[in-house]
């Protein structure tokens, strides 16, 4: 038999916005741990809140007479630490949002500031008796500020979101002023063929659903049967990463590892390979690519949405736009994808990008394209900077209309 | 017993849960779960903010309490603060789940049950890949107040999905067919009805054209009319997202002509169903809310302190996902009330237009979406050929307007799985649903 721990530790501190102002403080300090035990093929798993106690690997041992199959090899010998990120105080994290409030207030005083800023230490560890440990912690300040114009039935405007591993208040700024100050200024949608940026996880989530290996070899995907084709553009990439950019653990929920923490899938536009756990890896004679996940005490399974999945940027938004203008898409929500890979999404908000900065509001628009269409030949590249946005972005020509 | 800080508000929300998930997948089973969890959320106010503590150390309450107590600044006038003023101090408990109690049936019958459906994944050469699951969840949660409220009640649910992916026609479909029981028993004996929705699945996987994108007249059946109720209004209802703006209190004046004459849209947390809530988290009985009544407004959401801010009542809606979080204003069960045409009626007045009869997902701002699963053309007053539709969608203040015609019959869906989502609290249990209903004018891609 052998043990296995899979612990989450998550200490978090979010201040809540309401109104503009920092209205509470919220503390999390909350610990998850797995017990797993592997024998004779099967595997046992008990979860506890908490440290675990021996009742916990106990339970573990009893869950294998549920003789939950799982064949698959635990990784053994491989030691290894990542730390990124600087922890960041409870009263740097309040003195700073306060500042920010106070600023945003200044300077666009026509609007109501709401939701959420984070500071979170996630600690993943994966031990057992075969040697492994690998221990990943990742420190992040996140700034979710969701914006409304006093003058607006709406129930929300536009959002400003920023990402960090320490809290870069003149960063926040300077993403927050951006959005604002185009925000105030209405301009009417360009005629023509014009790019369209758009976050990445768009590509990254529509795509990591049809490179599930099994739906791959089972002809369940959009994707099958054309491992090794052109599909798109020359200049689109698409990795499984566990890179620092990706804010997820280096290992999977199983252990697994990539070389360098980075795998293509997509490269050049080819489909090179689909994305497998152990179990998919086993059964489609696949490669692993380091995607299981699952909750603390879940067996592990591939989990396509784990962030892991990405564009590999083609430069930076100056590098891929040239002197063209743009429009950024702000807040798209409510988009969706018919089986025969037509997507289309209401756009909530949108700017104006010209000259590199944000120059004015946009109406609301609707956006459609083919996904390999938008991917390939209407495809310009992934930015490698965020400069409006938590997200990198994509930058595409679509059909748009009012 | 805990000893609350003097001169500051506090409460305490403890909650256990008692969890079973298993999973199959391609007819082989990949996950057998059953797990009891628990844990506190505690909030301390003085008036000016809120201190919050989300802890799995039960035994370590009294401390976290003292801990946030010591963040706070004492008020000795906090017994007359608008907000503390409006907190509710009822004392109950409702245990509604003796014998029927989920975690009294063994793990080998809920195997057993699935196991039981597993076959009808197989009778469809076209599925290649099926996944099923299980899952049942019984939560006991307890609420205490420093006013002296003592709330304790339970609320369980078991579901079944059978998912699947059909390849056929230009591509490959997935849907999954779903139950929601609150005893056990109820999951029992629902094959005819899980295998016609597979074949009618089959069918539009093999059949579906693309819809030519525009302007349609939609009917809407009733799982699409709850969810359009819940993010075309639902949202905008809840208070919290009109503070601090005047214009939208202006706009949401209560007496306010929103809609279709026709149309009634009410919340509440007593219906049995995924939006049950007796009590809400902070300690607020559940109350029916009318928001719009013969398409005038009438309510709107709150928890206190929203009620406080915009000078109305709580509502019973301050939810919070887990004990992990602290209450927001959240839906529970929403839903429009019937109208008086039949099924019939609202297709002939859609001629050329189209049927909706379920969803995968919507979301609602000023634009609500709702990405339709399967779309069919409607045509000399009955439902023709199957269209592929990715997402509809229209302004809410103008589309409540352009409802005119509902079915007498009404339909209240439950699920448990997925649920509402706002900001970062997803996924929130809650229920929705209304008549067949026919809105003109939505924007069809």
């Amino acid at each position: 038999m052998v043990k296995e721990l899979y612990q989450i530790k998550q200490r978090e501190t979010a201040l809540n916005i309401t109104d503009s102002r920092v209205d509470s403080v919220r503390r999390k300090n909350i610990t998850k741990t797995g017990c797993r035990v592997y024998e004779n093929g099967c595997i046992g798993i008990a979860g506890v809140l908490g440290e675990p106690t021996e009742a916990t690997w106990e339970k573990a041992e009893a869950a294998l007479s549920a003789a939950v199959p799982y064949p698959y090899a635990p990784c053994e010998g491989a030691v290894r630490m990542r730390e990124l990120g600087k922890i960041t105080e409870d009263r740097e994290l309040i003195a700073k949002t306060e500042l920010l409030l106070e600023t945003l207030r200044k300077e666009f005083p026509g609007y109501v500031y709401s939701n959420k800023v984070y500071s979170n230490e996630v600690t993943t560890l994966l031990k057992n008796d075969l040697g492994l440990c690998l221990e990943d912690i990742q420190r992040t300040v996140t700034v979710v500020i969701v914006v409304k114009e006093e003058c607006s039935a709406n129930v929300y405007d536009t959002v400003i979101a920023w990402i960090g591993r320490e809290y870069d208040l003149e960063a926040v700024l300077r993403t927050a002023r951006q959005i604002l100050s185009a925000h105030s200024n209405p301009v009417a949608l360009p005629e023509g063929r014009i790019p369209v940026l758009m976050r990445s996880d768009m590509a990254s989530d529509i795509l990591s659903d049809y490179l599930d290996v099994q739906k791959l070899k089972k002809g369940a995907s959009l994707l099958s049967g054309k491992e090794g084709e052109q599909l798109f553009s020359p200049e689109f990439n698409l990795v499984a990463s566990r890179k620092s950019d990706t804010y997820s653990a280096f290992f999977d929920a199983e252990g697994m590892t990539l070389p360098d923490d980075r795998l293509p899938l997509i490269e050049s536009g080819i489909l090179l390979r689909g994305i497998a756990d152990k179990k998919y890896a086993s059964e489609y004679e696949a490669e692993n690519t380091a995607c299981a996940g699952g909750d603390y005490d879940d067996v592990p399974s591939l989990d396509a949405e784990s962030g892991t999945v990405s564009v590999k940027a083609t430069g930076t938004l100056e590098q891929l736009l040239g002197a063209q203008d743009a429009i950024y898409v702000a807040m798209a929500s409510g988009g969706d994808i018919t089986p025969s890979g037509d997507y289309a999404t209401p756009v909530q908000t949108a700017y104006l990008l010209r000259g590199g900065k944000l120059v004015g509001k946009l109406p609301e628009l609707n956006f459609r394209g083919n996904i390999f269409d938008l991917l390939g030949k209407d495809y310009l590249g992934c930015s490698s900077d965020r400069p409006f946005d938590d997200a990198r972005l994509l930058a595409v020509y679509g059909e748009l209309s009012k | 017993m805990l000893n609350f800080p003097k001169d500051l508000y506090a409460d305490v929300r403890i909650e256990e849960v008692t969890e079973t998930v298993l999973s199959y997948e391609n007819g082989k089973l990949r996950q057998n779960k059953e797990s009891v969890t628990a844990g506190a959320f505690l909030r301390v106010y003085d008036g000016k903010r809120w201190y919050y503590c989300a802890t799995t150390e039960l035994s370590q309450m009294q401390r976290e309490l003292d801990a946030l107590a010591a963040m706070a600044q004492p008020n000795s006038e906090i017994l007359t603060d608008p907000v503390v003023r409006r907190f509710q101090v009822n004392r109950d408990s409702i245990l509604r789940f003796g014998y029927t109690d989920l975690r009294r049936i063994p793990n080998g019958e809920k195997r057993a049950l699935v196991e039981d459906y597993l076959p009808l994944l197989e009778e469809v050469e076209e599925i290649t890949v099926s996944k099923a699951r299980y899952e049942d969840k019984h939560s006991l949660r307890h609420f205490v107040s420093s006013l002296g409220a003592d709330i304790t009640y339970d609320y369980q649910h078991a579901g079944l999905l059978l998912g699947y992916s059909i390849t056929a026609g230009d591509g490959p479909f997935y849907n999954s067919q779903r139950l929601y029981a609150q005893t056990f028993e109820e999951l029992k004996g629902k094959h005819e009805k899980l295998r016609a929705g597979i074949a009618t699945d089959l069918d539009y996987a093999k059949n579906a054209i693309p819809v030519e994108p525009g302007i349609y007249t939609c009917v809407l059946a009733p799982e699409v009319a709850g969810v359009f109720a819940h993010e075309s209004f639902g949202h905008k209802s809840e208070a919290d997202f009109m503070l601090g703006s005047e214009t939208m209190r202006r706009e949401w004046a209560i007496g306010t002509k929103v809609g279709w004459e026709g149309l009634n849209i009410m919340d509440s947390g007593i219906p049995a169903g995924s939006g049950y809530c007796p009590y809400d988290d902070e300690g607020t009985k559940a109350t029916e809310t009318y928001l719009i009544k013969n398409g005038i407004l009438m309510g709107r959401l709150h928890s206190a302190s929203t009620a406080a801010a915009l000078d109305e009542e709580p509502t019973g809606n301050a939810r919070a996902m887990d004990f992990g979080f602290e209450p927001m204003v959240r839906m529970t069960a929403t839903y429009i009330g019937g109208g008086s045409d039949t099924f019939e009626e609202l297709l002939k007045g859609a001629e050329g237009g189209i049927y909706i009869p379920d969803y995968n997902h919507g979301s609602g701002m000023s634009t609500f979406t709702i990405a339709p699963t399967r779309a069919y053309r409607i045509r000399d007053g009955k439902i023709a050929e199957p269209l592929r539709v990715s997402v509809i969608s229209g302004n809410v203040m103008e589309t409540l307007h352009k409802i005119d015609g509902a079915t007498a019959q009404t339909e209240l869906n439950s699920s448990a799985f997925g649920g509402c989502g706002k900001m970062e609290q997803f996924p929130l249990r809650v229920s929705d649903g209304g008549p067949y209903l026919r809105v003109r004018e939505i924007n069809v891609q």
